[in-house]
C-alpha cells in the first residue's frame, strides 16, 4: 500500500479525542459507519505492523474532509480513510454500478450525446425502477440532466492572447451537465478583459478516489497535470469553477501524486471567485455590476469550506449592488458526489441532507447559491429554492446595466 | 481587507471572533483545527480547574483592569441567543458532579447541567451501550464527596446497537428521537418498579441528554421522574461542549465570519510596531492575510501556539520572541494575545478556557472596537 505520499501516514499526534467522530457528517447520522478515527488514524497505528485489514464500514466514508478541518492534532484523517477506502476496493472489486458512477466523464461523454433520451428516460419512473434494480442506483433519486450542447462543443479555444490568461478547467459538471456555467466563467472573464483557453482535460478524479479507484483517479491527475503545468510554464493562471475539482488540484493530487510537478501546479490554480478576489487585491477587477435586488442564501460545499480560503463566493456577490447574500451556516449535504446515488446510500443522503433543508428554510431566502454540481442535486431534490453558480450571478450582474 | 483576523477558533478565538461581527468589524479566522472544544466539559470555571472564588483567582489570574461582568454577560446573552443558555455569575460558586461522580466548583453551567445539593436522593443513570461511564463507580464517588445524600444508581440499554464503541455524543443523538427516549424512560420505569426506594431528588445522566433536541430530553426525563435531571460531564467527547461550539460556529457563520479552515499561520509581516499581514498556508499553498487587528487566540502549549524545547518557548504562530513564561515581549500595538497565548502564567496544567476566555477575548474586541471608533485605523473600508 504506497499509493500516497508519507507525509499522510502521520497518524501519531491522534489523541483519540473523538472531534473527528463527533463531527462526521455520517457518523451524526448513522451508527453503521465505523467513523473517521476508527478507520483512520486507529485502524493505521493497528495495522502499521502487521497485514493490512479490510473493513466493509469504509464504504461510509464520503472524503468529505470535515474530519481534516477538526482534527486539533492536524491528522490528515482523510487521507488515512482513503487508503483504506482504496484497499477495500482492491479486495473486493468494485460494482459495475461503481465503475459507472465513478467515471462521470464517459457517462457524461455518453449520455450528452443522447440527451433529450438520457434526460427523459431519467425522469422516467419505471426507467428508474429498472436503474435500482439493474445497477443499485435508488430510483428516488434525481439526476442532474444532461446537455446535448456540451460546453466542449460550445466551446473550443485552446490558446488566450491577453495579458493575463485564463486555463479553465470545466470539470465535467459544467461541461455536460450545466454548460451555462462555462459560458457564464466565460463571459465574466471577458468582462475583465481576459482570454479564457480550455485545455486538454480529464475527469479531475474525485469521484475515482470516492469510490477507491485509486490507480484510475491518480491516472487522470497525471494527464491533467501535464495538460495544466504546460499551460502555467507558459503564464496561463489555472481556474476552476467546480470546488471538488479545485481542491483535488490543492490538496489530493500532492498526496496522490507525491511529485514536484503537483507541488507547482498547485501554486496557481485558483478557485473562480478566489481568482476574481485576487484580481480585486490587486486592483484589476472589472467592479461594473448593475443591480440585482435579491435575497440569497449560500450553501458552502464541504471541498469549498476544506480549501481554506475563506468564502469568495460571498466576498464577491456581496460587490453587486443590491444583492444580498448570507452564508447558511449548513452542515454537508449528503449527495457527497457519487454516494447519494446509490441505492444503499440514498437512506443515509437523505438523512444528512435534512439539516441542509432545514437551513435552507430557517434563512429563507428567495434562491440558494453554491458551487458545486452535486450539492446542487441535492438542494435541488430537498428544497424548493432554485439553485444557482456564483459565477452565474455575477455573470448575470455585468449584463444588467 | 479584514478588520480584525483572529487565530485559532477554540473558545477564545471563537468568541472573540463573534464579538467582533457583532460590533460590525469584517472578521475571519484562521484554524487549524477546531480547537480544544471538544475535549473540555461545556462547564466555565473562572481557569479550568479553578477551585476559588472570584477574588483569590482575580489575584493569581485576573486580566489586569478588567471587568469580568460585561464578558460574563455578553456570554450569557448569546448562549440565549443561540439557544444553549447558560446560568451562574462570577460572583456565585455552585457544585456540579462530573462522570466520575466527584464534585467541582465552577461559575457558569449550560441548561443540560444542574448545581447539585447537598442533601437529598440522588439517582445515578448509565447505559450498557456507553462504556465510558461506569454508574456504579459514579454513584459510589458521590456518596463518598456528599455523606448527606442517598445514592443509588441504576443501568439500562439504549436498545440501539452500534458498529462503533458508543461515545455519549452517538447516545445524545439517539436521544434526539422521541421513540428512544420513549423507550428508556419505560425501561428505567420498569427497572424502578421492583425497588422500593424513595423517589429521586435528582437523577444525574452521562453527557447524553440529547444533542439538537436537549429542551425535550431534558423536559421527557424531568416528567418521567417528577424531579430535577443533571448531565455529569465526563471523558470527552461531551455533548455541552458540542452543542455549544456547534451553536457559537453556525452563529459566527451566519454573521459573516470568513473561515480559513486547514490553514497554518507561518509567520508575519511586522511593519514598525504593527503587524502587517501573517503567512497562512494550505498544505504548500502561501499567500499573505492582511488585517488591521489580530487576534492571536492560538491556545499556548495545548493548542500548539507554543512549543517547549531546550532552549525556551517558542511562539509558533506569528513566530515573535517570547520571555521564560512565553509572552511574547514586544507586543505589535494592533496585536492581542488572548486566552492562553498570552502566556503560561495565565493557565493552569497548560489550559485556559472559562471565565478566563471570555474576558480576555471581551477585551481584546474592546480595545479594537475603541481604536476603531477613535479613528485610528482604516476601519470598515474592507470589503
Amino acid at each position: 500500500m504506497h499509493l500516497q505520499g508519507l507525509n499522510d501516514l502521520d497518524y501519531n499526534s491522534c489523541l483519540k479525542c473523538n472531534a473527528c467522530t463527533v463531527s462526521c457528517p455520517v457518523s451524526n447520522v448513522t451508527l453503521d459507519f465505523g467513523g473517521p478515527k476508527h478507520l483512520g488514524p486507529e485502524l493505521a497505528r493497528l495495522t502499521e505492523q502487521q497485514e493490512p485489514i479490510d473493513d466493509k464500514r469504509i464504504e461510509l466514508c464520503t472524503l468529505c474532509g470535515t474530519c481534516d478541518a477538526v482534527c486539533p492534532e492536524g491528522v490528515p484523517v482523510s487521507s488515512l480513510t482513503a487508503n483504506v477506502k482504496a484497499l477495500h476496493a482492491e479486495e473486493n472489486g468494485t460494482k459495475f454500478r461503481d465503475f459507472v458512477l465513478s467515471h462521470a466523464e464517459y457517462v457524461g461523454k455518453i449520455a450528452s450525446a443522447f440527451a433529450p433520451a438520457t434526460n427523459l428516460t431519467m425522469k422516467i419512473k419505471p426507467a428508474r425502477k429498472v436503474m435500482q434494480w439493474v445497477m443499485g442506483m435508488h430510483a428516488d433519486r434525481q439526476f442532474p440532466v444532461y446537455r446535448f450542447n456540451n460546453f466542449k462543443r460550445r466551446y473550443t479555444k485552446k490558446t488566450a492572447e491577453t495579458k493575463r490568461k485564463v486555463a479553465y478547467f470545466t470539470g465535467c459538471y459544467a461541461t455536460y451537465n450545466q454548460p451555462d456555467i462555462g459560458d457564464a466563467f466565460v463571459n465574466v472573464m471577458k468582462h475583465n478583459g481576459i482570454d479564457v483557453a480550455v485545455p486538454k482535460q480529464k475527469c479531475c478524479g474525485v469521484p475515482m478516489f470516492a469510490n477507491g479507484r485509486m490507480k484510475e483517479g491518480k491516472k487522470n491527475a497525471a494527464y491533467n497535470v501535464d495538460s495544466l503545468l504546460a499551460y502555467v510554464r507558459d503564464g496561463y493562471d489555472v481556474v476552476v469553477t467546480c470546488s471538488s475539482c479545485s481542491l483535488s488540484f490543492k490538496k489530493e493530487y500532492l498526496h496522490y501524486l507525491n511529485s514536484a510537478e503537483a507541488e507547482e501546479l498547485a501554486q496557481h490554480v485558483y478557485d473562480a471567485n478566489e481568482y476574481l478576489r485576487f484580481l480585486k487585491e490587486k486592483d484589476e477587477l472589472n467592479e461594473d455590476f448593475g443591480a440585482i435586488g435579491q435575497r440569497a442564501g449560500y450553501f458552502s460545499p464541504c471541498h469549498m469550506k476544506g480549501q481554506g480560503i475563506g468564502n469568495p463566493a460571498m466576498d464577491m456577490l456581496e460587490l453587486i449592488p443590491g444583492y444580498e447574500i448570507r452564508d447558511l451556516a449548513a452542515d454537508c449535504c449528503g449527495q457527497c458526489g457519487t454516494f447519494g446515488f446509490k441505492e444503499e446510500k440514498y437512506p443515509y443522503s437523505m438523512k444528512m441532507g435534512e439539516s441542509m433543508k432545514e437551513a435552507v428554510n430557517e434563512l429563507d431566502a428567495e434562491i440558494t447559491v453554491t458551487e458545486c454540481g452535486m450539492c446542487k442535486t441535492q438542494l435541488d431534490q430537498l428544497t424548493e429554492k432554485k439553485t444557482m453558480h456564483p459565477i452565474e450571478v455575477l455573470a448575470k450582474a455585468y449584463e444588467t446595466v | 481587507m479584514y478588520n480584525t483576523a483572529v487565530i485559532g477558533q477554540g473558545l477564545t478565538g471563537l468568541f472573540a471572533a463573534i464579538l467582533s461581527a457583532e460590533k460590525g468589524g469584517k472578521t475571519a479566522v484562521i484554524s487549524n483545527g477546531a480547537g480544544k472544544w471538544l475535549q473540555s466539559s461545556g462547564l466555565f470555571d473562572f481557569t479550568p480547574g479553578f477551585a476559588g472564588d472570584y477574588d483569590s483567582w482575580s489575584k493569581q489570574f485576573g486580566p489586569a483592569g478588567s471587568d469580568p461582568k460585561k464578558a460574563v454577560d455578553a456570554f450569557l446573552q448569546l448562549t440565549k441567543e443561540v439557544g444553549y443558555p447558560y446560568a451562574g455569575s462570577f460572583e456565585q460558586t455552585v457544585s456540579v458532579v462530573t462522570g466520575s461522580g466527584h464534585l467541582k466548583q465552577t461559575q457558569l453551567y449550560p441548561p443540560t447541567m444542574r448545581p447539585i445539593p447537598d442533601k437529598g436522593n440522588f439517582l445515578v443513570v448509565g447505559f450498557e451501550e456507553v462504556i465510558d461511564f461506569q454508574p456504579a463507580q459514579a454513584a459510589g464517588n458521590l456518596q463518598r464527596e456528599c455523606p448527606g445524600c442517598n445514592v443509588s444508581e441504576l443501568k439500562v440499554s439504549l436498545g440501539e446497537r452500534s458498529s462503533r464503541g458508543m461515545s455519549q455524543t452517538d447516545a445524545a443523538r439517539l436521544l434526539d428521537r422521541n421513540g428512544v427516549r420513549q423507550a428508556v424512560i419505560a425501561s428505567l420505569k420498569a427497572a424502578l418498579k421492583d425497588r422500593d426506594a424513595e423517589a429521586p431528588d435528582v437523577v444525574v445522566f452521562p453527557a447524553l441528554l440529547g444533542m439538537k433536541n436537549w429542551a425535550e430530553a431534558v423536559n421527557d426525563f424531568e416528567e418521567a421522574f417528577g424531579c430535577a435531571v443533571t448531565e455529569a460531564p465526563g471523558l470527552p467527547p461531551n455533548a455541552g461542549a458540542l452543542r455549544l461550539y456547534q451553536l457559537l460556529k453556525k452563529r459566527a457563520v451566519r454573521l459573516g465570519v470568513r473561515f480559513y479552515e486547514n490553514t497554518a499561520v507561518n509567520g508575519a509581516k511586522i511593519q514598525g510596531n504593527r503587524v502587517g499581514s501573517l503567512g497562512i498556508e494550505q498544505g504548500v499553498r502561501r499567500q499573505n492575510l492582511q488585517a488591521e487587528h489580530f487576534i492571536a487566540a492560538t491556545g499556548g502549549i495545548l493548542g500548539s501556539g507554543l512549543i517547549d524545547t531546550l532552549d525556551g518557548f517558542e511562539e509558533t504562530a506569528l513566530q515573535l520572541e517570547v520571555d521564560a513564561n512565553g509572552t511574547i515581549i514586544e507586543v505589535p500595538e494592533n496585536l492581542y494575545p488572548v486566552g492562553a497565548a498570552a502566556g503560561i502564567d495565565k493557565t493552569r496544567c497548560g489550559i485556559t478556557g472559562g471565565i478566563y476566555s471570555l474576558v480576555s477575548g471581551y477585551d481584546a474586541v474592546d480595545q479594537i472596537t475603541a481604536k476603531r471608533k477613535g479613528g485610528d485605523s482604516r476601519a470598515l473600508t474592507g470589503a
